[in-house]
This record gives structure tokens, C-alpha cells and sequence, in this order.
């Protein structure tokens, strides 16, 4: 085989119109031949490298769209973030400190140090505000849910109060139209400067645990139950139009999950992760999914029986001095 | 000494995933090709990685463990695609191979590389890598055969490569 015939049917493979028997031809000359090897892989950086490129400039084209100056429009309508200010931001942070001063501190079970566990306090973390559907989209302010078609529904399942968190339809990213078919994801951005002050020590972890239900009653199509948690520096001012390109900025990233074919209703499962706090982490991003891996290609995945509730956000750290008894 | 916690040897697991994960998913794009495939074989080798984090020795090389549960992952998704691939055998070998650890280029060349294309190779990788498109629906838009648009996207991949070679080439040797 020479060089000109590899060259064919490397094009070919990654365009992905070879057939079978290309396929096959190339095998053999991907095994027989370390040129073809060397080939390929001159081949597939430059592949991986355009489309980490063209996934940087789609997102940096939909951020320029949104930044053009918007035409008249009657106030309510205005997109949160593009009135995003910093006094807004102090005011957010004023709040949440205020709700933070009332939470206990507690002394966590020990393990090889004993840390103190402080409950951060998450927004409707019992999903128990008000029925009905969340804000679709990312969020757009720290201490909201949102996200895919989901609900809040009042249900006698519920594992912490009246009321859960439905997943009911995935959702594609709006910046990236092929992202996101086969996963409902909801969000919720915390602040956690205002937890955090000056004690930025890096020996601290956060931790998400959420309870998941899947109330199918016979077995069917695998679902897996997904916490994730990012933490990041600065403010999410962009992350709206962005998402999901800026979780490659993230300092530090934990999840969890657990998986089910239905067919035990009411069986909850609790997944759990934890990050290594950064000494620079501003905010986290609490990220809760329903997700179907086999959902057939070019549709979004459908869910309805699968639910979320009780989602605690804990800070473990080393006691300070001041807390230590004499 | 206490033995340390599993939550946070997976969290440090999943931090090492997130480091490598250009490279993860430049391997997934090599034997899937195509991209939303790809995304979607990444993510399912992120829960793969959760899953066998325990399992994993820190001291070792993680790029190396991630890959081989990605090329797992990806073969199956492409058989469930019915779509055609390299052998297991085939790809164990261009994995070990040396050029397996790729050029690092950095991204503000490509940049620079891509305005010394011609305007209508410029807008056929953008239509292709941007927006995903395959050479094929390309070609309906632009009214080129499929064939004729293979070629021209596989000239301006190795224009492009070229270019980026002689800025790595001048940097090391500057």
C-alpha cells in the first residue's frame, strides 16, 4: 500500500465516511506500518486541536451576540446578567451573610482530624418554596435553581418535607446544540465568599449530598443519578451565555453518582462528593442530574419518574484557634 | 498514620480528568470521530473514572489508565452506532506508540495559523469544526461535491499543521 493510499483512507476515516472494508485496509496498515502510525496521529492532533478550537470560537461568537447593545425593550425584560452590577452583588452578599450568621456550627464524626461541619446554606435545598416549574436555562444569580424541564411537585415520596425535585426533560445547550441531549441537569450557583472571609487555609473540603429516587415501578432503561460540584474564582458573570465551556476554568471538580433500572419505588439513593476547597474559590456551582446514557441518537432524553430532594452543601475544616477549648 | 479518605481520592481523580481532558478527548475524537459521539463517550468515561477511582494508584500515570477506559467506552459506542473501527489490537498500539503524546501547541497559533487560509477554507473549518458539520452537509451548503470537500478540509488541516509546526520550531529553537 503506499503513502497515497493511506492518505485516502485516513481522510476518510476521519470524516467518518469509511466503510467496513476501509476500515478494514487501514487496520492493517495501522498495525504493519509505524509511518501510517505516525500519520495518524499527525492526523488526530490536529483534529482534537480544531475542535477545541471551534468549540472556544462558538462560544466566544454567542458571547459577542449577547454583548451587542440589546434594542429597546420594556425593562422587565432585560436579561439579568447584562444588568449585573457590583452593588447588586454586594446587596446578594449581605443577604447571605446575614442567613449564614444563624448557622450552627457542628462537630463533624472523625476520621483522621477532626473537622468542624458547617451546613452552607443552599437555596430551597428541600425544593419546598413553591410548586411548580423551575426557571429554564442556567441560572443568572447565585441562589436560584434552574435549569432543564424540571418541577417542583408536592408528593407523599418526598424525603425531606412536602415537596421534590422532578427531572422531566433533557434540555440541549443552547451554545452547543450537540451537548446536553441525554442528561437533565439543574443548577444552582453559591456564593462563597462571604463563608469563607480571609480563612482560605486550602486544607478545607466541601461536600454535596443529594437523595435521589427513581419511582419507576418495573425495570427498564438505565438512569444514572449525578451530583456534581465545580468550584471556581471570580464571578459567574458570563457563565449563562457560556455554559457548559467555562467548567474547563474550574479549580476543582467532585462527583458522585449511582445508578438505577427502576423497579424498587421509593428506594433512595444518596450520592455524595467532596472537593479539596482551593484558596482561591469564590463560588461553586451545585449541579444535580438525571441522566440516560443509551437515549437514542438526535433525540432528547425524556425522564418523569426520577427525582432529587434533601440537597445539603456541608464546609469541613480545621478548627480554627478561637473555637478550640483550654 | 490514618488512612486517607476515598471521598477525596476520588475527588482527586476526578481533578486529574479535568486536567487531561483535552487530551482524553482528542483520544475519544481519534477513534470516534465524530464529535457529538465524542462528548458523549467523554462523559461516559467521567463516570467510568468515578467509578474505578478507588482502584487507581495516584503515583502512576493517570492519562495512560483514563485512555484505556476511554478507548473501552468509545469501541462501545461506536458498536452500538454500527459504525466502522479500528481494532482493539490496532488501537492498543497507536496508543503506545510514541507520537500518541502529541505536539503541544498552543491555541493563539491556530488562531494566527487560520487567518493564512484562504476565505472560503476559513469558512469550511469553521462550518465543519464550529458548527459540527459533516462534509457532506457541507457540501449542500457551499454546492461542492462531499468528495471535493474532504480534500479541501484535509489541504487546509495540513496547511494549518505546517503552520503551527514552524511556530513550535521557531519557540524551541528562539
Amino acid at each position: 500500500m503506499n503513502t497515497e493510499r493511506i492518505e485516502h483512507l485516513l481522510r476518510q476515516y476521519f470524516d467518518s465516511d469509511i466503510t467496513e472494508a476501509e476500515a478494514a485496509e487501514l487496520d492493517i496498515a495501522l498495525q504493519t506500518r509505524p509511518e501510517a502510525r505516525a500519520r495518524f496521529w499527525k492526523e488526530a492532533h490536529t483534529q482534537g486541536a480544531l475542535r477545541e478550537w471551534g468549540l472556544e470560537e462558538r462560544g466566544r461568537r454567542e458571547l459577542r451576540v449577547l454583548e451587542q447593545p440589546a434594542p429597546p425593550a420594556p425593562r422587565r425584560e432585560k436579561a439579568r446578567w447584562l444588568s449585573w452590577n457590583p452593588l447588586a452583588a454586594a446587596a446578594a452578599g449581605v443577604v447571605f451573610g446575614m442567613f449564614c450568621a444563624s448557622v450552627a456550627w457542628a462537630v463533624s464524626a472523625p476520621r483522621s482530624l477532626t473537622l468542624l461541619a458547617r451546613p452552607i446554606p443552599l437555596s430551597d435545598s428541600s425544593f419546598e418554596s413553591r410548586p411548580g416549574k423551575i426557571p429554564s436555562g442556567f441560572p443568572s444569580e447565585y441562589g436560584v435553581w434552574s435549569g432543564d424541564h424540571s418541577q417542583i411537585v408536592e408528593s407523599g415520596n418526598a424525603l425531606d418535607g412536602k415537596r421534590l425535585l422532578q427531572f422531566m426533560h433533557a434540555n440541549r445547550e443552547p451554545t452547543l446544540p450537540n451537548y446536553g441531549a441525554h442528561s437533565c441537569d439543574v443548577y444552582q450557583l453559591v456564593d462563597l465568599r462571604p463563608l469563607l472571609g480571609d480563612n482560605r487555609q486550602g486544607d478545607s473540603t466541601l461536600e454535596l449530598s443529594v437523595r435521589f429516587l427513581d419511582q419507576r415501578t418495573t425495570p427498564g432503561e438505565r438512569v444514572a443519578f449525578i451530583c456534581r460540584l465545580h468550584v471556581f474564582s471570580g464571578s459567574p458573570k458570563t457563565f449563562q451565555s457560556e455554559w457548559p465551556l467555562p467548567q474547563k476554568g474550574a479549580l476543582a471538580l467532585g462527583s458522585g453518582s449511582a445508578e438505577s433500572r427502576g423497579g424498587h419505588p421509593g428506594a433512595v439513593q444518596s450520592v455524595t462528593t467532596k472537593v479539596l476547597l482551593p484558596p482561591k474559590a469564590d463560588f461553586a456551582l451545585v449541579h444535580l442530574i438525571a441522566h440516560k446514557p443509551k437515549n437514542p441518537a438526535g433525540t432528547e432524553a425524556e425522564f418523569g419518574a426520577q427525582y432529587a430532594d434533601d440537597v445539603r452543601l456541608t464546609l469541613h475544616s480545621p478548627p480554627a484557634p478561637r473555637f478550640t477549648r483550654k | 498514620m490514618s488512612a486517607p479518605d476515598p471521598q477525596l481520592h476520588v475527588a482527586r481523580v476526578q481533578q486529574l480528568f479535568l486536567e487531561h481532558q483535552p487530551a482524553l478527548r482528542c483520544y475519544v475524537l481519534s477513534i470516534v470521530r465524530d464529535f457529538v459521539l465524542a462528548q458523549d463517550v467523554v462523559q461516559e468515561t467521567f463516570l467510568a473514572v468515578t467509578r474505578k477511582a478507588t482502584s487507581f494508584d495516584l503515583s502512576t500515570q493517570f492519562l495512560a489508565w483514563a485512555c484505556t477506559i476511554a478507548r473501552f467506552e468509545a469501541l462501545n459506542a461506536l458498536r452500538r452506532a454500527s459504525r466502522p473501527a479500528l481494532s482493539a489490537e490496532t488501537l492498543e498500539l497507536l496508543a503506545a506508540s510514541e507520537e500518541a503524546a502529541g505536539p503541544d501547541y498552543r491555541s493563539d497559533w491556530l488562531q494566527r495559523c487560520m487567518g493564512r487560509l484562504t476565505p472560503t477554507l476559513q469558512k469550511m473549518m469553521r462550518l465543519r469544526y464550529e458548527e459540527a458539520l459533516k462534509p457532506g452537509e457541507i457540501s449542500k451548503l457551499i454546492g461542492w461535491t462531499p468528495n471535493a470537500v474532504c480534500v479541501a478540509t484535509s489541504r487546509a488541516r495540513t496547511e494549518l499543521r505546517r503552520c503551527m509546526e514552524s511556530f513550535h520550531h521557531r519557540e524551541a529553537t528562539s
